[in-house]
């Protein structure tokens, strides 16, 4: 079979355009009526939002609202880990608190920086090693973890592993997932789907081999 | 004569007739000392890629924001904001400089030049963006103009760097990509080229 690219000396077609600043990037766009949005991040590594005040900015010619945690996806950001793109307990310095919109950048730059927020400060780690230790603080409500589609655990480990680790050793832990062998045609025949299939399809895969 | 009244009138009719300031007479008198303290002529001319352009320049606006809000030259990119990616570097008076980081007053009586007035009118590359585009130089792009305007400046006053050299010419303007050596690749290729 020829192939159009592999194994031929060719230009990308966007080089061009990004060695003569042409191309457009999103931000390099602008429409008749466009908002402008600024964040507000959290200035400290682990807190949970207490109050918002943003009398003052919501005051402001120009300025047309705000969007807070509470205000999107109320239940959870569905099909992903739950967390949402804005927080009222941020786990690092630079995470969204809130989004302001404006009538230009300025505008919701100044906004922005008349917003009180009352934090209360939460325990906070810099070396992940510390949150693994027995009795060291979790960065979520629900644990330092995140398991696949299963949500937060918290996951300790033993002195003993920590200082194992530190010693560069790798860690080891039961697996998360196993394959087994299986007829992935005769599979689908009888309609299985999801877990089922990427078990079995594993199971080809090794087959092949 | 009450000259604050006459510096107002003048830039209302600027401002009115969308004309440009081409007296220089006139233009004179309405920087001169009259001017009340802290303020400054909004409609400026400025030279930007060889052209002279009329522009209104709100006193505290950065030239970042003048080229790519006012001019649409979208090609000068913002990063940071705040001087540390380099991402919006253009040439005054040939020297590599941050856009974000200066006033558009402070530099209008300077030769500014962005990525976008390197081709020449018949879309023939600059050597610089040439070379960086046979050595593939740039990954998603975005720190590219700013990249190619530090090189750009680089050559002009060293027209033939040693790589160390060039490492210094482009060590203002972060890749998050990690392209740096591609970069210099192309940096030493357009001194050869050019």
């Amino acid at each position: 079979m020829a192939y159009m690219h592999i194994g031929k000396d060719f230009v990308p077609p966007d080089v061009n355009g990004k060695v003569t600043g042409r191309i457009k990037y999103a931000e390099d766009y602008t429409r008749e009526g466009m908002v402008y949005a600024r964040l507000l991040t959290s200035p400290i590594p682990h807190a949970r939002v207490v109050n918002i005040d943003a009398t003052e900015a919501l005051a402001m010619d120009g300025v047309f609202g705000l969007l807070t945690a509470d205000d999107v996806y109320p239940d959870g950001e569905p099909q992903s880990t739950g967390l949402k793109v804005l927080t009222n307990e941020p786990t690092l310095v630079g995470e969204p608190i809130l989004a302001l919109a404006a009538i230009d950048e300025k505008t919701a730059e100044t906004a922005i920086s008349k917003i009180s927020v009352t934090f209360e400060r939460l325990p906070f780690v810099l070396d992940p090693l510390d949150s693994l230790a027995e009795g060291g603080p979790d960065a979520y409500n629900g644990g330092n973890t995140y398991v696949f589609r299963q949500g937060f655990a918290s996951e300790k480990w033993s002195a003993d592993q920590v200082a194992s680790f530190r010693a560069g050793n790798e860690p080891t832990a039961e697996p998360q997932q196993t394959f087994a062998y299986g007829d992935l045609d005769a599979a689908l025949g009888e309609g299985a789907t999801g877990a089922k299939v990427t078990e079995l399809f594993g199971a080809r895969a090794g087959n092949k081999k | 004569m009450n000259l604050n009244l006459t510096r107002r009138r003048f830039i209302k009719g600027v401002i009115a007739s969308g004309a440009a300031a081409t007296t220089t007479g006139v233009w004179v008198a309405a920087n001169g000392a009259a001017r009340p303290a802290g303020a400054v002529e909004r409609m400026i001319r400025i030279n930007i890629n060889g052209q002279v352009r009329t522009v209104d320049v709100a006193p505290q606006e950065t030239l970042a924001s003048t080229l790519r809000y006012k001019l649409g030259l979208t090609g000068t990119k913002l990063g940071c904001n705040r001087g540390e990616c380099g991402a919006c570097t253009v040439l005054v008076d040939d020297v590599s400089t941050y856009a974000c980081s200066v006033l558009t007053h402070s530099v209008k009586n300077g030769r500014v030049e962005t990525v976008e007035g390197l081709e020449s009118a018949d879309g023939t590359l600059h050597p610089v963006q040439q070379a960086f585009v046979e050595e593939l130089a740039p990954q998603c792009g975005y720190c590219t103009p700013g990249q190619i305007m530090a090189a750009v400046g680089l050559l002009r006053e060293n027209p033939n760097p040693t790589r160390e050299e060039a490492r210094q010419g482009l060590s203002g303007n972060i890749c998050r990509c990690g392209s740096y050596d591609s970069y210099l690749d192309g940096v030493m290729r357009a001194a050869q080229i050019g």
